[in-house]
């Protein structure tokens, strides 16, 4: 009984070695191991014919080969499906048919949701303002004077017969009706399309986008203005960004600065982008005006307030490179497509 | 606005190792943009002066010269010239080999080498203006000629930089822009000031002397609107004549950017450049009346008046405009621009000189409507200090006096000045700089930093009183004001940033500002849409397309162009006009915008404007166009993708047939959008003549929803069920009913059929071929399922054989 049993093993594991492809390991398979007739499943139902004695050593060498061939049988398996698979040939650049496209976000949504999601992370509100405003949230309320040459024609859109009506110029009208309905403290963004009367060409655009931020509270001072500043330059451009204040002129903040960043594109070194200067112009900012906390209806002896602008359409121009503004409004597909 | 770095430094005693771009960097981070520093000189190098010896005849070439030049060397060096003008002893510039030069004015600098000219060897070159940079300066008469430097004091072979005292002169570029609110810049002495102040170095500000009235000429001045001209100051000067200005004087105008004309007007514009004072001077026997009195009247123009500026252009006046007259006629355009006729001339001998101050708004408004920008009015329009005047007048009449020894003061020093503006007195407490920057300077420091800025300082205890100069009245009105001055000047990179201590807000709730966001991720991402951001603004034949009125439209009072005048009211009106613009290059287009548009009608629920008034509404629209030229249920796409977007923001929307909708839909296909009791947009395709006046190719769905009405509904909270844990068994059916059976009416009979129906989906729509005119065919997959047990198929064939039958008997359907 041993004998044959290790026999049939010799076989069995020959032919399993034999077998050319899954179709003839099958018929091995069913050969050997087949429910109704195969030879070791004739041999295991008849363990009970073998004396006694022998029966627990037989029965147990006799499962010992079982295993063997099974464990063969899917070794062998395994080898030639491998390679089966090895000799296919199968195309991994090929495309689904039909395409998948994606639609896409505008560039300066993009940019505004990212700078949204960084500044609510910070405590900031997000707000919102008329994008058709009053001379008075516009211009009075931000200490711009009545002869000051932005409120010219020439730089804003008014609306005909609405004398004290225009279109906005800058997000910052949104501050006074923001510390009007909220008061102080506050922090709160507010972005949107601004608005000039400036002719359109590949560097000026009539409409913009804008990102405006501001704080009102006690003891708010120069030094949290910067701290703000030099979180959204590294957030924006990368750990070692610097930012540079410049003094410049903007009615509603006193002091006034302009902020530059460490040009991301050259490292400060100087390149065409930044016109050899390493330093890119990305915001406006400033201590709020006493005369503007005055006509959001708060103290400016008690409270004091930093405020920063954006613009958008600029940071999306730098980041992608884009060197024509007027692509932004032309709701050209072969643009927005790529964003 | 060009400063030269010499001259600068005569007004302000900077240390030597202090280079000009040392400056120049100072200004750019504490007061002004420099836009660059340029090396005055830099293209004169290998250039000399040199002096001929000798002219010979070429002996090959009738029009050339063979001169020997004395440079300064052992030997002359030989030199073919062709210039009209050469004669011995002439001293001219000489470019040596290794110098730059420009042919014939012409082209790029050329490096200068040995050349044979003819057969003759030239060692150098004897230039002309043009050709080395200095046209300007001296303009040619003669096409050949050459320079003439023969009146130069220097000797052969003199560097001509120093020749001409441009030895290492930088020019700083400052950008004007950055001046716009500081009138005190716009002159050496307002910057030297600031440089003051940044170097710590101290200023060189000579006053000059009271003039002296004198006799001869009566002169007599009024002005009639005296809010367009606060101060008006006229002296007559004899004995000046139009020769040309000193060689220094030619050279700082010339550093500065201003050509040199004759002395009698260059000292009216060094005045203008030092102290930033415009000043005019009018040719006497030109404005003098028949007795030789000069009557002097400061007046608005009348309506249409005409008249000829120096420069010869004519032009229309209006009566907002103001000029500066005699008795019989204009002669000056207010602050802008003299006029031709009172202009200075080879044969003037005596000038009457004005030095006035005139309002900013009014000099603007001239300039701009005439287009007629000038040095003088760039610096009116910024509003000068009237005491500038009387310092400009004190200066010009000494340097004429300079420059003409025998010059007269011919009349009275007449000044309309009345009130003088009383100077503003503020205080400072040294507590605030701290609280407001976080930076620690000593009161004396600060003092310093004013008294360098021309402030008046006294120390009261913890307080500065700080009195303002009248040349700063213009912007520094408050404490914050004087703040900004110390910190800008003691630099703003010494503020350590910090991050605002901890304060927390309770978010408010935006609706709207969710729901705008959620959707717009959803239609980009899920149903393939590309968001378009457009203009405010639309063309009235787009507007008459969808059947608006443009009249009912707001305008703009000056629009950008004469194309998009019109305020929108609907986002449609851009978005079919991307569709023209996008279907050549795209079978797809898909674009939807989120903006607000403007109603004028609708004031009560606008915001307030601050006043007593309201703003038109300006409710946030969503919009959306689609026109697929592979697609045939486009409307379904885009309704679809509207409930799916909408739902995912967590507001349901109800699509119900519109009873009557606007003329340019087309007739059938519209839908009212609702979302909960509220009728928020529509839905409909572009009719087919409206779809022509876009020119528009192929069918487009357009909607439009109210996202303002829409997030005022109740926010749906997602419900669920719990999910069955036996499987489910499906079938189909196929029914042909007529066309004017709604699906919507189908699916909700099929929903509620049986009460094992669990899912109705509708996966074939169609009508043509094997379908009777008049019939559609709609094929639903129908999910059966129970949450007790597992369902036998007998018990599916039968819900499945009740459902047939009630839909059949309900909609006179056929089983397909
Ligand atoms: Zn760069």
């Amino acid at each position: 009984m041993e004998h044959s049993l290790k026999a049939l093993q010799e076989k069995a594991l020959k032919e399993i070695a034999g077998a050319n492809d899954i179709d003839a390991l099958e018929t091995v398979e069913i050969q050997y191991m087949g429910r109704a007739a195969g030879e070791l499943t004739a041999i295991l139902k008849n363990l009970k014919d073998v004396p006694a004695a022998e029966r627990p050593r037989t029965g147990a060498l006799a499962n010992e080969i079982k295993q063997d061939i099974e464990a063969q049988i899917l070794e062998r398996r395994e080898a030639l499906l491998a390679r089966e698979e090895n000799e296919s040939v199968f195309d991994v650049t090929e495309s689904y048919v039909p395409r998948r496209e994606s639609g896409t976000l505008h560039p300066t949504t993009q940019i505004q949701y990212e700078l949204e999601d960084f500044f609510a992370a910070m405590g900031f509100r997000i707000i919102d303002g008329p994008e058709l405003e009053s001379d008075f949230y516009n211009f009075s309320a931000l200490n711009i004077a009545p002869d000051h040459p932005a409120r010219d024609m020439q730089d804003t859109l008014y609306i005909k017969d609405h004398p004290t009506w225009l279109m906005r110029t800058q997000t910052s009208s949104v501050q006074v009706r923001a510390m009007r309905e909220y008061g102080a403290p506050l922090q709160a963004i507010a972005s949107g399309r601004c608005f000039r009367n400036e002719a359109t060409d590949a560097r000026h655009e009539h409409t913009f986008h804008q990102l405006e931020g501001f704080v009102v509270g006690e003891d708010v001072s120069f030094a949290h203005l910067k701290g703000i500043l030099d979180a959204v330059a590294r957030h924006l451009y990368g750990e070692d960004t610097q930012v540079r204040l410049r003094p410049k002129y903007y009615p509603f903040v006193e002091p006034g600065v302009n902020g530059e960043v460490t040009c991301s594109f050259c490292a400060g070194g100087g390149c065409a982008l930044c016109k050899q200067t390493g330093w890119l112009e990305i915001f406006g900012a400033g201590l709020i005006h006493p005369h503007v906390l005055k006509e959001g209806g708060l103290d400016s002896k008690k409270v004091s307030g930093l405020a920063f602008g954006f613009g958008l359409t600029r940071l999306a121009m730098l980041k992608y490179g884009i060197n024509d503004i007027r692509l932004f409004m032309s709701a050209d597909m072969q643009f927005l497509k790529q964003f | 606005m060009l400063i030269s770095f010499s001259w600068l430094k005569e007004l302000v005693t900077l240390p030597a190792r202090v280079r000009a771009e040392d400056v120049a960097k100072r200004l750019s981070l504490s007061t002004v943009e420099v836009e660059g520093v340029r090396q005055q000189g830099a293209d004169l190098e290998n250039i000399v002066v040199g002096i001929i010896k000798k002219i010979e005849p070429h002996p090959n070439a009738d029009r050339l010269r063979v001169t020997q030049v004395d440079t300064g060397g052992k030997n002359p060096l030989t030199i073919v010239c062709g210039g009209s003008n050469l004669r011995v002893g002439q001293k001219v510039a000489v470019a040596c080999v290794g110098a730059h030069v420009r042919w014939h004015g012409e082209g790029e600098l050329v490096e200068l080498t040995h050349t044979t000219i003819r057969g003759v060897a030239s060692e150098g070159m004897i230039c002309a203006s043009t050709e080395i940079g200095l046209g300007e300066r001296f303009p040619l008469k003669d096409e050949k000629e050459i320079l003439d430097i023969s009146d130069c004091a220097a000797r052969a072979g003199t560097p001509l930089t120093e020749a001409f005292g441009l030895g290492q002169s930088a020019v700083l570029e400052i950008d004007n822009k950055s001046l716009s609110n500081r009138p005190d810049l716009w002159g050496y002495t307002g910057i030297a000031r600031e440089v003051s102040a940044l170097f710590k170095a101290p200023l060189v500000l000579k006053t000059p002397p009271a003039i002296k009235t004198g006799k001869g000429i009566a002169l007599r001045v009024s002005v009639q609107d005296t809010v367009a001209c606060p101060r008006y100051m006229a002296v007559a000067l004899k004995g000046v004549k139009a020769v040309p200005s000193p060689a220094w004087m030619q050279e700082r105008l010339h550093a500065s950017g201003v050509r040199s004309i004759n002395a009698v007007v260059d000292v009216t514009n060094y005045v203008m450049l030092e102290i930033g004072q415009p000043m005019h001077a009018f040719d006497y026997d030109a404005i003098k009346d028949a007795r030789g009195a000069v009557e002097i009247v400061v007046r608005p123009a009348k309506q249409r008046e005409e008249f000829t500026t120096l420069d010869g252009h004519k032009h229309t006046l209006h009566d907002k405009m103001l000029l500066i007259a005699n008795k019989t006629r204009a002669v000056a355009l207010a602050g802008v621009m003299g006029g031709d006729l009172s202009a200075i001339a080879d044969t003037t001998h005596t000038i009457i000189l004005e030095s006035a101050n005139f309002n900013a708004r009014s000099i603007r408004r001239t300039s701009n409507t005439l287009s007629l920008r000038t040095e003088s009015s760039a610096r009116f329009e910024k509003s000068l200090d009237p005491a500038q005047a009387e310092q400009g007048l004190r200066r010009a009449v000494e340097l004429y006096k300079k420059i003409f020894p025998s010059v007269e003061i011919a009349s009275i020093v007449a000044d309309t000045y009345s009130k003088k503006a009383k100077s503003l007195v503020i205080t400072l407490a040294e507590a605030v700089l701290q609280k407001k920057f976080g930076i620690r300077i000593s009161l004396k420091e600060v003092r310093q930093i004013f008294e360098r800025l021309g402030f008046g300082v006294s120390v009261r205890g913890k307080n500065l009183r700080v009195e303002v100069p009248s040349y700063r009245a213009r912007d520094i009105n408050v404490s914050e004001d004087l703040v900004e001055e110390v910190v800008r000047i003691h630099g703003y990179e010494h503020i350590k940033a910090a991050l605002p201590k901890i304060h927390m807000l309770v978010p408010a709730h935006a609706p709207l500002h969710m729901l705008a966001r959620a959707l717009k991720m959803r239609m980009a991402y899920e149903n393939k849409f590309h968001e378009s951001v457009s203009y405010a603004f639309v063309r009235a034949g787009a507007l008459t397309a969808l059947g608006l009125k443009p009249e009912n439209h707001l305008m703009l009072s000056h629009p950008l162009s004469e194309e998009r005048p019109y305020v929108t009211t609907t986002l449609a009106a851009n978005l079919l006009e991307a569709v023209e613009k996008n279907q050549h290059g795209n079978d797809r287009v898909a674009l939807f915008e989120v903006a607000p548009v403007f109603l004028p009608e609708h004031l009560k629920q606008g915001v307030d404007d601050g006043a007593i008034g309201r703003l038109p509404y300006q409710p946030l629209h969503f919009g959306c166009v689609y026109s697929d030229k592979n697609e045939t249920h486009s409307f379904a796409y885009v309704r679809d993708s509207l409930e799916s977007a909408f739902g995912a923001a967590g507001y349901d929307l109800k699509f119900i047939k519109a009873q009557e909708g606007a003329r340019w839909w087309r007739a059938n296909t519209a839908v009212d959008i609702w979302c909960a009791d509220k009728k928020v947009g529509y839905c409909t395709i572009v009719g087919r003549h409206t779809q022509g006046l876009f020119g528009i190719s192929h069918e487009a769905v357009v909607a439009e929803i109210d996202l303002s009405l829409v997030a005022k509904t109740n926010f749906r909270v997602k419900s669920y069920h719990v999910p069955s844990p036996f499987p489910a068994v499906t079938r189909d059916v196929a029914l042909v009913m007529n066309e004017s059976v709604q699906y919507a009416d189908v699916q909700e009979t099929l929903t509620h059929a049986h009460a094992l129906v669990k899912n109705v989906e509708l996966f074939d729509s169609y009508h043509g071929e094997h379908v009777d005119a008049g019939k559609k065919s709609l094929a639903f997959h129908i999910t059966y399922q129970s949450n007790e047990r597992t369902l036998t198929a007998d018990e599916a064939d039968a819900a499945h054989k009740a459902l047939i039958a009630k839909v059949v008997h309900r909609y006179k359907a056929q089983v397909r």
